[in-house]
């Protein structure tokens, strides 16, 4: 029976060949997945490792407030001295590494778009340079107050020669620079998407802010001093807010950090891999069960002759199995060729990320071998089934026998059941309070899993009813053809159900992705343009990090304006955990923000001092603290700031301008050690391009700074969401074309077992472009039941996704556009899956067609 | 002799072979090259007249299958002409040959070849539909009664007994009063009744509305009903029967079957 197997597959190449790449997508997603991220890890690995060569031990801030712009805390300068002094100590460099510290401009002073990369700024001491993760590649190191060293990479995009000048943003206004140098991080040329500018010590700490702080020491230990005895005798002499770890300590903790990230993007890449593999099963089950219709007459002639029931559904399974490992292993391949595609894509949305060459672990490659294999196994095990239901008899009868009206009452009432399964299972998911993150999202995909496997069996009943609808276009206008292609859609539901299933789940996926991507977006512009009453924002040029003080100063100095109010923003540690903390200037906030008051006024913040703070109702409950509470919160540089609570107030739970605790410029520029804006809010009198051109002039010193009109703002600000929604959209794309593969498969399958019909109507008149018409026309129908059954479900699924937030004030808007667009892409889809069976029905030799019997 | 007084399918006749709506010349088919060469025609001509009934029989590869195919058209001769009407068909490409089939030429098959998916209603009038041409209702409603099958017009063909499906089959051969009617064995899947049903309806389409048929049949009594037989052999008319009887065409074949 093996043997068998073997050559059913080699004489139906073709039909395996398909079937097989249903798989082979999958498969390399899982293992484009795993190889991307171990590269990456690899690669970060590499760089820290080079990074921290020169030294045993390091000391730095400790790490108080994670998600601090600024990073960990600093050091005082103070210290190296005490460091290099300390007993088993050899030598000891202290310097500046700040990921946001140093924004380039190229040649015509436009600021780079590091599409949210790191902009570090490196600042050591040219006799320290041992201890510099920067190997030199050309010129010399900076050295003082107007000279810079760029990593290669940024020097060759930028067209940098050495010896020419740079404007660099920084924490105050933006200086110009020599480049003196160009340098390498370890041995590579750039991390990502990063740009690096090197400075000498008091440059840097210049740049970023930081005078007479330092972000780490490097240090080296005497000969035959342990880097372990080193930390031991260095920990004494540190403040609280600094730690020392040895190099490796160091490497893991930096890498550790990576790892989080790196996790994420591996479950996220992991999670479409499944989406694709679920897809690809609906299409590998439904090529195997028409295979075994069409092979009734072999099948029964070996029942005939001898084989059991067993024999043949072994062979079947056999079948399965061999195409699905052999799948995978061609799968394999494909993905570690689709790391680099991911690679791209990430880099396209702006994530770009560090390489070096491909790491293909044992984990992938058991991975990628063993789900692959399952999932055919596991889609051939009906269709196997279904083989051994064969009777012998079958074999002497005259002609294939009529397909089945329809799936058997049973199996509807189990689709059924298992469809009102997953719905209540994700409503609990969605929607029950308590449930862990993960926990929710397993129990929402395996819900998700079995509804679409419920609608997949309820599905063929339903093909009759909404074919007739969405069929109704081909049927009256485009003649015969049309009409024989509706027909043709309808006359085997249970193949065209798990035809139109596997797109289903495609489109309905899609289709919640454009849901929830719009009423995010709607969401978010009601939100925050209602929070604003100024006529411009300026905000940093990537939108999220902050920019200098001095661009309030500038703005509020621009003529025509009438209000001008910053609003600085850092990461603090408050009692609840990290929270946002925003510095308003009480005597102009209130002109250009509008505050939603739970208790206090407008005067609240007009009269706020030093030391008080308006909280946001979320953080009063949370915090357990009402007027007149005393609290305190840590900066990220281990300050404690006391704070006594003046107001309450209801932010947006959306996207709030203010963070949950909000002080007065005062008391914040008192206690965070690098005060920067996130935004400044300004009215102007006149016309709104008039306060355009003169704001844009005052802030020519700050190109990292962004103008726009508060429209133009909240647009900007909404459509942050974007670039995740095209990831998305990119990553379902791949389930789409596993589907459509699985459109070009049955309808290749049909034409082949309708060629006397095909012959006949040929006889009868028909035209080859009339077959071909017919052929699109079901491919088309095929794909509408598709859109018709998935939109609807993707878009109940966004609505109940929506009912799950709607603590964060999301309310869920009909993306009625992009279901359009999605109809119309899976019919001009449906039309492409068609062309070569339909060149293949036109091509019908009439004679030979007839002959067959 | 003026033209006005020949009837239009006279009048379209070509010239090579007037009084004949259907000729082949010289017919020549041959598979495969060289040594494997199979010569499934070997110089055929032929005429057949309007509203004649001509039966073609003979053994099995005696090439009577590839003489019908190139005379409706659905095949092309390796060589040698063939005529419907006005039109040598055996150059025409397949737009051309497409539109022949659906002005000029009716099918019935031995398998019937319905389409499952379509009512015996809708398979009768699918070749004007393909076509996109209107149906002579009155002709139309005269057929259905004719073939007897006005009461299962709106039944599916596996709804249907195989005498009923040929039925169904003649209906939609004659509804679009083609040139020539083409029958492929069209009795050789049935039991004697309905075969004989469907040769009654075949002859009754000659008598009464002058129908030119070509009939490729295994079976005597079928050709018994034609005007003129044509027995095949390694592809060559070897001998012709007018007005023949069943006897009298076991009588051939057996003699033609024999040499």
């Amino acid at each position: 029976m093996m043997s068998i197997a073997l050559r059913g597959l080699a004489t139906r190449k073709l039909r395996s060949a398909m079937v097989a790449f249903a798989v082979v997508l999958g498969v390399a997603m899982i293992a484009g997945s795993f190889v991307l991220t171990d590269t990456i890890h690899a690669a970060f690995s590499g760089i820290y490792k080079t990074a921290t060569e020169g030294s045993d031990a390091i000391v730095s801030g400790k790490p108080i407030v994670e998600n601090s712009q600024n990073g960990d805390a600093t050091i005082p300068q103070a210290l190296l001295q005490r460091v290099r002094t300390t007993l088993g100590v050899k030598t000891a460099g202290g310097g500046i590494s700040s990921d946001y510290g140093a924004r380039l401009t190229d040649h015509n002073g436009k600021l780079v778009d590091t599409n949210g990369n790191p902009s570090l700024a490196l600042g050591f001491a040219p006799t320290d340079a041992a201890f510099s993760p920067l190997r030199l590649s050309t010129g010399r190191w900076a050295s003082g107050a107007n000279e810079v060293v760029l990593d290669v990479a940024s020097a060759k995009d930028l067209k940098y020669m050495l010896g020419q000048r740079i404007r660099i943003a920084g924490q105050a206004t933006a200086g110009t620079f020599t480049v003196v140098g160009t340098a390498t991080i370890g041995n590579s040329s750039s991390i990502g998407g990063a740009t690096v500018a090197a400075f000498d010590l008091p440059t840097a700490q210049r740049v970023v802010g930081l005078n007479g702080r330092l972000d780490q020491i490097a240090v080296t230990a005497q000969p035959g001093v342990s880097p372990e005895a080193l930390i031991k005798n260095i920990a004494p002499i540190l403040p609280a807010t600094a730690q020392v770890l040895t190099r490796d300590q160091e490497q893991k903790a930096q890498l550790k950090d990576i790892d989080k990230g790196l996790g994420f993007i591996q479950q996220f890449l992991l999670a479409f891999a499944g989406i694709a593999l679920f897809v690809g099963a609906f299409v590998i089950f439904n090529t195997l069960s028409i295979t075994v219709a069409q092979r009734t007459r072999e099948l029964a002639t070996l029942r005939l002759i001898g084989a059991s029931g067993k024999q043949i559904r072994r062979s079947v399974v056999a079948e399965g199995t061999i195409l699905g490992f052999v799948a995978s292993i061609i799968g394999l391949g494909a993905g570690i060729g689709l790391a680099k595609g991911l690679n791209a894509l990430f880099a396209a949305t702006g994530l770009d990320l560090p390489q070096t060459s491909m790491v293909i672990a044992t984990r992938t490659v058991v991975w990628s071998l063993v789900v692959g294999t399952l999932v055919t196994v596991v889609a051939s095990l009906v269709p196997a089934i279904r083989a051994t239901r064969i009777a012998p008899t079958a074999a002497v009868r005259e002609g294939l026998p009529q397909p089945s009206g329809g799936a058997r009452r049973h199996t509807v009432i189990a689709g059924a059941a298992a469809v009102a399964t997953g719905l209540a299972v994700s409503c609990v998911a969605l929607l029950m309070d308590g449930i862990d993150t993960k926990a929710r999202f397993l129990a929402l995909a395996a819900a998700l899993v079995v509804m679409f496997i419920g609608v997949g069996l309820v599905l063929p009943r339903l093909i009759g009813p909404i074919t007739r609808v969405v069929g109704a276009p081909s049927a009256r206008f485009f003649g015969e053809a049309g009409k024989l292609g509706r027909d043709n859609a309808m006359r085997n539901p249970g193949r065209t159900a798990a035809t139109s299933a596997a797109l289903m789940v495609g489109l309905a996926l899609i289709a919640c992705v454009a849901s929830l991507g719009q009423g995010l977006r709607q969401s978010d512009r009601n939100a925050i343009a209602g929070q604003v009453s100024a006529t411009h924002v300026v905000s940093s040029s990537d939108g999220f990090t902050t920019v200098p003080t001095e661009v309030g100063t500038a703005v509020a100095a621009a003529p025509g304006v009438t209000v001008a109010s910053s609003i600085r923003q850092e990461q603090a540690a408050a009692s609840t955990g990290e929270v946002t903390v925003s510095g308003v200037d009480p005597a102009t906030i209130t002109g250009v923000v509008n505050v939603n008051w739970a208790t206090g006024s407008t005067s609240t913040l007009t009269k706020l001092t030093t030391g008080q703070a308006v909280v946001s109702d979320t953080f009063a409950k949370d915090a357990n603290v009402t007027i007149g509470s005393h609290m305190s919160v840590q900066t990220p540089d281990g300050t404690a700031v006391a704070l006594t609570v003046a107001g309450v107030y209801k932010p947006s739970r959306f996207d709030s301008i203010l963070g949950p605790v909000v002080i007065s410029q005062s008391t914040f520029d008192g206690s965070f050690n690098r005060p920067a804006d996130a935004i400044t809010l300004a009215k102007v009198a006149g016309s709104a391009a008039t306060g355009t051109a003169a704001i844009t002039a005052a802030l020519a010193d700050h190109p990292d700074a962004k103008l726009l009109t508060k429209d133009a703002w909240v647009t900007d600000r909404a459509s942050g969401i974007d670039q995740l929604l095209n990831l998305l959209y990119v990553l379902l794309g791949l389930s789409v074309a596993i589907a459509l593969l699985g459109m070009v498969n049955t309808l290749a399958l049909s034409v082949m077992e309708r060629t006397r019909e095909l012959g006949t109507l040929r006889a009868l008149g028909a035209s080859r472009r009339q077959l071909r018409r017919m052929v699109r026309h079901e491919s088309v129908v095929v794909a509408l039941i598709g859109a018709a059954v998935g939109l609807p479900v993707g878009v109940g699924l966004a609505a109940l996704v929506t009912r799950a937030l709607s603590d964060y004030d999301v309310s869920l808007s009909l993306p009625i556009g992009s279901l359009i667009a999605i109809t119309l892409v899976a019919v001009i889809a449906a039309v492409i899956a068609a062309t070569g069976p339909a060149r293949r029905a036109s091509r019908v030799q009439v004679v030979q067609a007839l002959a067959q019997q | 002799m003026s033209s006005a007084t020949l009837t239009r399918d006279e009048a379209s006749l070509p010239t090579q072979v007037h009084g004949a709506v259907l000729a082949g010349r010289d017919l020549i088919k041959t598979y495969g090259t060289g040594d494997v060469a199979v010569h499934a025609l070997d110089g055929v001509s032929l005429t057949i007249d309007h509203g004649e009934l001509v039966a073609v029989m003979g053994p099995s590869g005696s090439g009577k299958s590839t003489l019908m195919h190139i005379l409706a058209g659905l095949d092309r001769p390796t060589s040698g002409q063939a005529w419907i009407g006005d039109d040598e068909i055996s150059t025409l490409n397949d737009d051309r040959l497409t539109e022949i089939r659906r002005r000029h030429v009716g099918f019935i098959f031995q398998s019937f070849n319905l389409l499952p998916m379509l009512s015996a209603n809708e398979n009768i009038l699918l070749p004007a539909r393909i076509a996109g041409r209107k149906v002579d209702t009155v002709w139309f409603d005269s057929l259905v009664e004719r073939v007897g099958l006005g009461d299962r017009l709106g039944h599916r063909p596996s709804e249907l007994s195989g005498g009923q499906q040929q039925r169904v089959a003649i209906a939609r051969a004659l509804v679009g009063r083609p040139t020539v009617l083409f029958a492929d064995e069209p009795t050789g899947n049935l039991d004697t009744h309905s075969g004989t049903q469907v040769l009654e309806l075949i002859r009754e389409a000659v008598e009464r509305d002058r129908q030119t048929t070509v009939m490729v049949t295994h079976d005597p009594r079928a050709a018994a009903i034609a005007d003129r037989v044509l027995f095949l052999a390694d592809g060559q008319i070897v001998t012709t029967l007018n007005s023949p009887s069943r006897d009298s065409v076991i009588a051939t074949l057996a003699e033609v079957t024999g040499r």
